[in-house]
């Protein structure tokens, strides 16, 4: 069954006077427990597409379906409680709140959601386990890295355990350890939880630890490749895919 | 962890956007509860304990304090709202409502207003004390009490809370229209502005050399161009008011004795306010007060005019005035230069009618029409309670039969010319106190029977313009700092941008000297630019209005090129200081 369907959507911008077409007839599905990375050159419409499927931002025609609700029809009430229980949001600069420390970033949405102090420290203590992150719990955004960050990001966004993460390039602004540290976490989520990942990036080592990678180019899905995961070398696969596209992968991705 | 703990948290976090807030408020609602109060005060608005050449002056200024309160109401709150809404897009994307985050941002809002109401009104009523105290000693005006209602602060609240209900609920529907990945923007997109362009465009070189310096300066272009035109009023406005000032204060003293061409006048009406003419002129040489001119003249008036004779108006002012029977002349008594608009249109027929008579049904020798034949702008006598508002000259036997008539009084005035002037000032009280007590009418019916004096009008005068100046400072300085503490706290909120590009800066080789020197740079640009802006419109509005109102006083030109040059002097010094500071 699958947690997300997105049918025909497209989008487009006018700016000074003319029409740009960022998404054009865009339709995919991702399934409960899937993992799923959306690379594509710079201004293909990557964040556009998480956007609209976050139900941040609207489509131009198009319908997009999660857990089988389809979220045009919510008005801004029933979204943002929609949003609260079902969906994660993770972003390439974090966007924690700077005047919070790390624990209560993380418990924000409970917070938000009302829940009550015991379930709160409950699920605090399963997601610090989890991200391995129990000794940071207390400490200030400055004090902390960027991968500790994005961890603590992660925490927010799962703490809710929604069926779905998008994720905008989580691993932009981070070095190859870090990455893969918060990709681990993504990853371990994942399986314990069963949430489904939608992440855009650029980078195919971010993009290998995905059972499933789309490519976007000029607002259209030009091709997907998915494997086991017992696939152990997805790298050199996404490399090859990539390659067997024409053209090298620095131009596609 | 609950909602308070998490608000309490962010409260303290922000705790600068919140004294930005508070501290905008916190002056205007102060400054508006000095002249509200000033202007309900009851003593101060009396026309017969304060003359109202001088309270009038506050209607002016507290106009602008007005003007100046709402515009501040509406950009902090604007400001405010902005502010929160970076941690509030944050917590949509959570999952909170819009409705709830509005809601949220309306509590903290209303809270900070209900914490800097009971401190804006101790601020007020200090600053107003302040006021009267300079108002009392400084300037001497007698008679004025303190806090004399409360209207001021009704007046206040009212004032405070309408317009800021009104910016939260534009600010909540802005906020609900606008989407939330925008909200989400750090900083908004950014465009040239045509300046830039041309230069990059055309001056390639000039733009290179220039490119580190103005990173700073185009980074938050958009929102800089906004603060500069808020800046830019601001300063204009106060090189307005310095220029009102400097042009108003020589010609308050000059109207003073333009418009009092004797030294003293009163006047005997239907019989009340008699003296013995000896015994002023005893009062007078006592204070050392030599009479060199003593006239009487006859007038008659009703509600509406004096009517004086004209063979009596020629001998007396020595005008040569020709008026035929049924005819007038309308006379108007302002100097068309004084500065002030004054309406000069003549009444063309004239129907002055006995009322009384006419009861009696007898004959129709009770209504006289007088047609007028001209209009003269002359100053005759001085200015006094006694007189109506506008003067016809009649002829002697219209004159004659006018002065029979019941609805009108005939007057006598009386008016003196002194050896020295500015000596008279204890002579015209005295004069004023015997008046008194011979007549022993009340104050307030004295009042119509008052002496004018040129000594009194003069000091008035500059009472009233020292009252202007003072009042006037007030406002200037405000805005001043208003314009600078906009450019301060802008800067100050885009600190850890700026410290970004500083960082890529050094990262690509730039010595911490040059930084430094870009960021003086940035400064003078900050701060300076506006202000000069301000000050050349400013300048050109005020040549304008002296042009219009006095032909252009060199003195006014002169004030406000040297208050011009010391501001931009002192703003260089603040901006190199911040910079020396912040290092
Ligand atoms: N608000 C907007 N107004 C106008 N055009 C926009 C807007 N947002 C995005 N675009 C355009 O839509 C296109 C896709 O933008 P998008 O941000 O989705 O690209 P992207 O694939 O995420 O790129 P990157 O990898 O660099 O993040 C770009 O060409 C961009 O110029
Ligand atoms: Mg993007």
């Amino acid at each position: 069954m699958s947690v997300l369907n997105v049918n025909h959507i497209s989008k487009s911008y006018r700016t000074g006077g003319e029409t740009v077409s960022v998404l054009q007839d865009i339709s995919m599905s991702v399934e409960q427990e899937e993992m799923v990375a959306v690379m594509g050159p710079s201004g293909s419409g990557k964040t556009t597409l998480l956007h609209i499927l976050s139900g941040m931002d609207t489509p131009d025609e198009g319908n997009v379906y999660v857990n089988d609700n389809e979220i045009s029809t919510f008005d801004s009430e029933e979204m943002a409680i929609f949003r609260r229980r079902n969906m994660g949001m993770i972003f390439q600069d974090f966007k924690l709140l700077e005047s919070l420390n790390v624990q209560e970033n993380i418990l924000l949405p409970l917070v938000i959601d009302e829940v009550d102090y015991e379930t709160q420290e409950q699920k605090l203590q399963y997601i610090l386990d989890v991200l391995e992150i129990e000794d940071l719990k207390d400490k200030r955004l400055n004090e902390i890295s960027g991968g500790q960050k994005q961890k603590a990001a992660i925490g927010r966004a799962l703490i809710q355990k929604p069926k779905i993460i998008f994720a905008d390039e989580p691993t932009g602004s981070l070095d190859r350890r870090s990455t893969k540290v918060v990709m681990e976490c993504m990853q371990k989520m994942n399986r314990e939880l069963g949430a489904a990942f939608m992440i855009v990036t650029h980078d195919v080592y971010t993009a290998s630890f995905c059972d499933r990678v789309v490519l976007l180019r000029d607002g259209r899905i030009t091709s997907e490749v998915s494997y086991d995961r017992s696939d152990i070398d997805r790298y050199n696969a996404i490399i090859n895919m990539l390659r067997g596209l024409g053209g090298d992968e620095d131009e596609l991705v | 962890m609950s909602w308070s703990d998490l608000s309490r948290k962010m409260l303290q976090h922000n705790l600068h956007v919140f004294s930005v807030f508070i501290g905008g408020n916190l002056l205007s609602v102060a400054l508006l509860l000095t002249f509200a109060s000033l202007y309900t005060n009851r003593t101060f608005m009396n026309e017969t304990i304060v003359d109202p050449m001088i309270s009038s002056n506050i209607i002016f200024s507290g106009a602008l304090v007005l003007s100046f309160f709402v515009v501040m109401i509406f950009v902090s709150e604007r400001v405010f709202w902005k502010e929160r809404q970076r941690e509030y897009a944050v917590m949509t994307v959570l999952g909170m409502s819009t409705k709830e985050a509005v809601m949220c941002i309306i509590h903290e809002n209303v809270f900070a207003a209900v914490c800097l109401i009971p401190a804006a009104f101790v601020m007020g009523t200090v600053l107003s004390f302040c006021f009267y105290a300079v108002i009392r000693y400084a300037i001497g005006l007698e008679g004025i009490r303190w806090l004399d209602n409360g209207k001021g602060y009704a007046v206040t609240i009212t004032l405070y809370v309408v317009l800021s209900l009104t910016a939260i609920v534009i600010n909540a529907v802005i906020y609900t229209k606008e989407k939330l990945i925008l909200q989400l923007k750090e900083a908004e997109n950014e465009r040239d502005c045509l300046l830039s362009k041309v230069i990059r465009v055309r001056y390639p070189g000039l733009w290179n050399h220039l490119l580190p310096k103005i990173a700073f300066v185009r980074l938050h272009q958009r929102l800089w161009n906004v603060r500069y035109v808020i800046e830019c009023v601001l300063i204009s406005g106060m090189m307005f008011l310095i220029g009102v000032c400097v042009s108003m204060y020589p010609s308050f003293l000059d109207n003073a004795a333009v418009y009092s061409p004797y030294d003293m006048l009163y006047t005997e009406i239907n019989g009340v306010n008699q003296a013995e003419q000896e015994k002023i002129v005893r009062i007078l040489n006592e204070n050392n007060v030599d009479i060199t001119e003593y006239r009487q003249f006859e007038f008659v008036r009703n509600d509406v005019f004096n009517f004086a004779a004209v063979s009596g108006v020629n001998a007396i002012f020595g005008c040569d005035y020709e008026v035929n029977d049924g005819e007038c002349i309308n006379l108007f008594q302002f100097d068309e230069r004084d500065g002030y608009e004054h309406d000069m249109t003549p009444v063309s027929v004239v129907n002055v009618s006995d009322r009384t008579a006419s009861t009696n049904a007898k004959g129709l020798s009770d209504e006289l029409i007088l047609t007028s034949t001209g209009s003269d702008v002359n100053i005759l006598w001085n200015p006094n309670q006694a007189f109506a508002d506008r003067t016809l000259i009649v002829s002697d036997s219209d004159f004659d039969r006018i002065k029979k008539f019941k609805d009108c009084r005939v007057e006598k005035a009386n008016i003196y010319r002194f050896s020295d002037w500015r000596n008279s000032a204890k002579a015209v009280e005295q004069v004023e106190q015997y008046l008194q007590q011979r007549n022993g009418s009340g104050w307030e019916e004295q009042y119509n029977y008052r002496i004018s004096s040129r000594i009194k009008q003069y000091e008035r005068a500059r009472q009233s313009g020292r009252f202007l100046i003072f009042v006037m400072s007030f406002v200037v300085l405000v805005l001043l700092l208003a314009s600078l503490s906009i450019s301060f706290l802008g800067l100050s909120s885009e600190r850890n941008e700026h410290i970004k590009i500083e960082e890529g800066m050094y990262g690509i080789g730039a010595t911490r000297e040059c930084i430094a020197e870009y960021k003086v740079f940035r400064n003078r640009v900050r701060y300076l630019f506006p202000v000069i802006a301000g000050e050349v419109i400013g300048l050109f509005v005020v040549m304008l209005w002296n042009r219009a109102a006095y032909q252009m006083r060199f003195s006014v030109v002169a004030v406000e090129f040297v208050i011009a040059a010391g501001i931009i002097l002192c703003v260089r010094r603040i901006a190199k200081q911040l910079e020396n500071e912040s290092k």
